[in-house]
């Protein structure tokens, strides 16, 4: 029997022991680092004199590795869905719509830091001319209307075809927003790596690094969680365990009367 | 004390309690299930 905390269902292709073991070490550890190893950058004289330095740069270190989280849900949201429409096995339909759902959750915190951080920065909560933010956001609603699409046909197979199509087409957004930065005319916002390489000094790379394994690893392993939980309720039985006498395989679509409203 | 370090603060718990109180609830939920299938 799997414990609670690391469910293995059938199609899970991260051992989900090993993604709740990198993100209980490296996540916590990247807070550490963050704050006693990371260096903090010299701004340089105010006016009375004093030396200022740019502390809210440690948000730096959840931003941006929860946003590639986020960029990973999405994802695996879109993979799911053209696994659902290649093969229309009712579990990829559940992992696409996990995938998507994590991926709101870590874009929300993104949005959430970011604006933060903006704030602490620049002096603004949110830059309209910055291209990045702008392709965030526009991804983030986009994904947003996913529910509304999801939610707003019955339960079943056009359902489930409507919303792995959804997904797939959002993903498209996600180099989109990756190279925004790159391309764009105002660069309010860092670029941290560029065709040169990193910009980053060791010890800030070194934990930067860190935190992306142990939040990548944190979003794979809550994907999973949510995935087994979708899973049990859908089927009514234990999706990592022996199938109950008289329930046929579970890699067929289930009934469309099974599928719970909130799946 | 840091300039700013109010927002770091700020950043720091909305991402521990957000990420926590969503790990807990999927938890609860998966708890919840293997109870009732026993």
């Amino acid at each position: 029997m799997q414990p609670v905390f690391a469910p293995r269902t059938s199609r899970a292709r991260v051992s989900p022991r090993l993604a709740a073991v990198l993100a209980l070490v490296l996540v916590p550890l990247t807070v550490v680092l963050a704050f006693v190893w990371a260096p903090i950058n010299e701004i340089g004289l105010v006016g009375s004199g004093e030396m200022q330095y740019d502390f809210a740069q440690k948000i730096f270190y959840i931003h941006v590795p929860v946003a590639l989280a986020a960029y990973l849900c999405f994802a695996a949201g879109a993979w799911n869905g053209v696994l659902f429409l290649l093969k229309e096995r009712e579990d990829y339909d559940v992992r696409s719509y996990c995938g998507v759902h994590s991926g709101m959750v870590f874009g929300t915190l993104v949005l959430l830091t970011g604006s933060i951080w903006a704030k602490a920065s620049w002096g603004v909560w949110w830059q309209w001319g910055d291209r990045q933010l702008l392709v965030f956001l526009t991804l983030y609603l986009f994904y947003g209307a996913y529910y509304v699409l999801r939610f707003s046909i019955d339960p079943g197979r056009a359902r489930n075809r409507a919303s792995a199509v959804y997904a797939v087409l959002g993903v498209a957004l996600v180099p989109l927003s990756f190279l925004a930065i790159r391309i764009a005319d105002t660069l309010i916002h860092p670029i941290v790596i560029t065709a040169d390489g990193s910009n980053l000094p060791g010890t800030v790379w070194a934990v930067f690094g860190i935190g992306v394994v142990g939040f990548c690893a944190l979003a794979v392993w809550m994907l999973q969680l949510e995935a087994a939980g979708k899973l049990r309720a859908m089927r009514g039985w234990c999706a990592d365990e022996e199938r109950p006498a008289g329930i046929e395989g579970g890699d067929g679509p289930a009934p469309a009367a099974e599928v719970p409203a909130h799946a | 004390m840091h300039d700013g370090w109010e927002y770091v603060v700020a950043a720091y718990a909305i991402t521990g309690v957000t990420l926590g109180a969503w790990f807990v609830a999927i938890l609860r939920k998966l708890a919840r299930q293997k109870r009732e299938q026993r």
